[in-house]
């Protein structure tokens, strides 16, 4: 955990500010990264694991 | 200010929010919805949600705790993504499920204090899991220590 601290952006540190751009670009790179696909492949194995969901439920059926 | 300043980006059918923790230091936040299953017409889409944690080769983690200083702003940005998640799938299905118990605890919490307002608008199902599977799921029940939740805009 210390390394991954060590390791994070410190762009006040370093005088460089986020942009828009940024935060566009690593939006486009985050997409399909390992560490959120692992996440999703999990997450897909549970939620298929449901055998059936209770009944949904509506505005006027509280 | 509430909350940060999100930006989207669409790729296929995957939403991805980003925007810039402004704590002790800058830290940029990562939102993903993705499509992970389909219950009949109700496409399921998962939460993760990490950091950004190197500046140059883009490597993420949703493990890291980045102590920023700004914790509830973070989560109430990650909250305000829900609504546009929503805005563009309608009937789709929301999985939530913290990687680790205190996020867990974090999201049971916010639902159980809100649920009387957010029951208004969205249905909520809670989870139990053991190991990769879902034992359990039911109607959302206030005080209940669920593993994950499942949300949807009521019609």
């Amino acid at each position: 955990m210390t390394y991954l601290r060590d390791m994070k952006t410190s762009t006040k540190a370093s005088g460089k500010r986020v942009t828009k751009a940024d935060l566009i670009a690593v939006a486009h790179h985050a997409a399909n990264h390992p560490v959120f696909a692992e996440r999703h492949k999990l997450a897909a194995e549970q939620v298929a694991s449901i055998k059936a969901l209770p009944p949904r439920e509506t505005k006027s059926n509280k | 200010m509430q909350h940060y300043q999100p930006y989207e980006v669409r790729q296929a059918d995957q939403l991805i929010y980003t925007f810039t923790s402004r704590g002790r230091r800058d830290i940029i936040k990562v939102v993903d919805y993705s499509p992970i299953y389909q219950f009949l017409d109700n496409p399921v889409y998962n939460l993760a949600f990490g950091d950004m944690i190197g500046s140059d080769n883009y490597v993420y983690s949703d493990w890291v705790n980045s102590n920023n200083g700004d914790m509830y702003k973070v989560f109430q940005t990650v909250l305000s993504t829900i609504p546009m998640f929503f805005a563009q799938y309608p009937s789709a299905m929301l999985y939530v499920s913290g990687v680790d118990m205190i996020r867990k605890q974090l999201y049971r919490r916010y639902v159980n204090q809100q649920y009387e307002q957010l029951a208004e608008s969205y249905g909520f199902y809670g989870c139990y899991i053991f190991d990769t599977k879902v034992e359990g799921i039911e109607k959302y029940v206030v005080g209940k220590r669920y593993d994950a939740i499942i949300t949807y805009v009521k019609e």
